[in-house]
């Protein structure tokens, strides 16, 4: 059942008269008011972070002693710090650095985690065993010690950081993957088109990977709400960036000593990791919802 | 093997490794020694309790299952150990699990249209539909049904999808591997009825897996019968139900309810429990002479051929 190199050519037009699988799931998502807004709140606080420059004129690190603890102000509009560093800008660059963190590091474990499970699904016998149980052992090391085993080891910053966590994000994908891979190589769909003379090649484009990326895709934006919260509490105990770089977990952290006081500093970043985390799980289940054709409705 | 033969198999042997209950490494000899041939235009139905290796023995012919050895000869060519492409279009096969067999996320077109796209290739757009919607009509199901999911089907029109699959390259020899097994009674007759049909009009030749005897007599010409992984009896359809030979085939008739519970009541029933290895395999005699009542010294020592007791009637046991 070797593909020859006819059938790659027809490959693009047979795609064509496929349904619109993701056009139909991306009509069903539309419909579902929740995630449409969580999606909008969501891309709005990445906006804000990427845009943060044009949003605010203030340095993070400019601090101004007279002027601490201040509420919010026309020319300070979150207010400032315990050191009086305008708050507005902080939380922008500060979300900057969690988010840029997380995403970068469900990119590396999902690519590292998804070509180990496929590979580890495909081949299994010995080569499945070995791999499940590397995994197994990483998956055993909790992600704050990684975390700082990795910081401590190779130096505090944002790269060191991203590794730490998606080293600690990648046995989770693995297992989907891998799971996914050989429950769907196993069923008689997949038996049917090779009875039919159907290429390895395209079962995988038309079986194997339709039905692998709907369950990776809900995963990612679950996960991607697990990595920001990870993200918030490694920087919450410390190990996270070094000073005085923002980043929402340290600011928790050091608004938290003053949180009867003045809680704004603490509370506007938790606000923040909240509304992402939210937002992004009800994203989620909406994309749960839209890329079954079970359970989508009509 | 004669002219008259679609498929012939000879010799055909697959086994499984598995492991006994010490986690001992055993082999389960799924198909073993089977020699058979299928006539063109025929259906042969094979019964057999599960785990006797009649679904292993279809999988192995389409070549789904690797064969461990034997031969295989479709039309006369033998196709074991050649690329089945060419091949793939002539033998189909339904499945068991209506749902399992068709794809969550493919609509029914695309389900249908996958073997055409595989095998016939520069059909336009409008060939294709107009072939899809064919075969739709010709399995009763509607045009519209094409742009719907598989789980908006009942079973029984589930399964009609995947004979429409099946249908779609124009094959010559069709395994039914239970194909009714999953459905009610009502969906089982018109889904019977309905591979009938297609028969009469195509002829097709069956290989029609199943473990209900009133089904495969029902649709066989000849019948098969599987005992851990070798056919013990085979003949016409008359041969198994009036005149069975091997013991097993008459304890599986003998298995077959009545309505009647007055009569239920006065049959003697000849199977009592299938539960252990039959201690002949370890032997070399006869693998049913454990469960056999009528198993004399002979049975235990020697494994029977298969000999021709009647015109076209096989049986493999030395009292037949």
């Amino acid at each position: 059942m070797k593909h020859d190199v006819k059938e790659k050519s027809s490959d693009k037009a047979d795609l064509q008269l496929s349904p619109g699988l993701w056009k139909e799931s991306l009509r069903v998502l539309l419909k579902n008011p929740l995630a449409v807004i969580s999606f909008i709140v969501f891309i709005t606080i990445c906006v804000m972070c990427i845009a943060a420059p044009l949003i605010t004129d203030w340095d993070y690190t400019t601090m101004s002693m007279d002027r601490i603890h201040e509420g919010p102000s026309a020319e300070h509009p979150l207010g400032t710090d315990m050191l009086g560093r305008d708050m507005l800008s902080r939380m922008l660059y500060g979300g900057r650095a969690t988010l840029r963190i997380s995403f970068t590091a469900i990119f590396y474990s999902v690519f590292i985690g998804g070509v180990i499970g496929i590979v580890s699904g495909f081949i299994g016998g010995t080569v499945d065993m070995i791999i499940m149980r590397i995994i197994d052992a990483i998956a055993a090391i909790p992600t704050i010690i990684l975390a700082i085993v990795v910081e401590y080891t190779l130096g505090f910053g944002v790269g060191n950081f991203m590794y730490a966590m998606a080293i600690a994000l990648v046995p989770p994908f693995v297992r989907l993957l891998r799971t996914s891979v050989m429950s769907i190589m196993s069923s008689e769909y997949i038996e049917a088109a090779r009875a039919l003379g159907v290429s390895k090649f395209h079962i995988i484009v038309s079986h194997v990977i339709p039905n692998v990326a709907a369950p990776v895709l809900i995963y990612i934006s679950n996960t991607a709400a697990e990595a920001i919260l990870m993200c918030t509490i490694i920087g919450y105990i410390g190990i996270g960036l070094a000073p005085p770089e923002p980043e929402w977990g340290s600011m928790v952290s050091y608004g938290y000593n003053a949180l009867r006081a003045y809680p704004h500093i603490a509370l506007i970043p938790c606000l923040a990791v909240m509304l992402c985390v939210i937002s992004l799980n009800f994203l989620g289940n909406g994309l749960r919802d839209a890329l079954d054709p079970s359970i989508r409705d009509k | 093997m004669d002219s008259t033969d679609l498929i012939y198999i000879e010799n055909l042997k697959k086994a499984f490794p598995s492991k006994d209950v010490r986690g001992n490494k055993t082999l389960v000899r799924a198909v073993d020694d089977v020699t058979l041939s299928i006539k063109r235009g025929e259906c042969l139905g094979l019964v057999g309790e599960s785990g006797s290796g009649k679904t292993t023995l279809g999988r192995t012919i389409l070549r789904l299952v690797e064969p461990d050895s034997g031969k295989i000869y479709f039309d006369g060519t033998d196709i074991t150990g050649i690329n089945m492409k060419p091949y793939r279009s002539k033998m189909q096969i339904i499945f068991q699990n209506p749902s399992g067999s068709l794809d969550p996320r493919m609509r029914v077109f695309n389900i249908i249209s996958e073997g055409i796209k595989a095998t016939r290739r520069g059909m336009t757009k409008s060939e294709m539909s107009a072939a899809v919607f064919k075969l739709l009509d010709a399995v009763g199901l509607n045009s519209t049904d094409a742009y719907r999911y598989p789980h908006e089907f009942s079973g029984g029109q589930q399964q009609r999808i995947g004979i429409a699959r099946a249908l779609a390259v124009n094959p010559e020899f069709i395994v039914c591997d239970e194909p009714v097994s999953a459905l009610d009674v009502s969906y089982q007759s018109q889904i019977i009825n309905l591979l009938e049909d297609l028969q009469e009009q195509l002829g097709f030749t069956y290989l029609f897996i199943s473990h209900d005897l009133s089904v495969v007599m029902h649709i066989s010409d000849r019948i098969g019968v599987m005992y851990l992984g070798k056919i013990v009896e085979l003949g016409s359809c008359e041969d198994i139900f009036l005149r069975p030979a091997h013991p097993y085939t008459k304890a599986l008739l003998s298995a077959i309810p009545v309505p009647d519970p007055k009569i239920s009541r006065q049959r003697e029933h000849k199977v009592t429990s299938f539960d252990d290895t039959p201690a002949g395999i370890k032997n070399g005699g006869c693998s049913y002479c454990a469960l056999c009542s009528y198993a004399t010294a002979e049975c235990a020592k020697a494994a029977p051929e298969n000999r021709e007791i009647a015109t076209g009637h096989f049986c493999a046991c030395h009292l037949a």
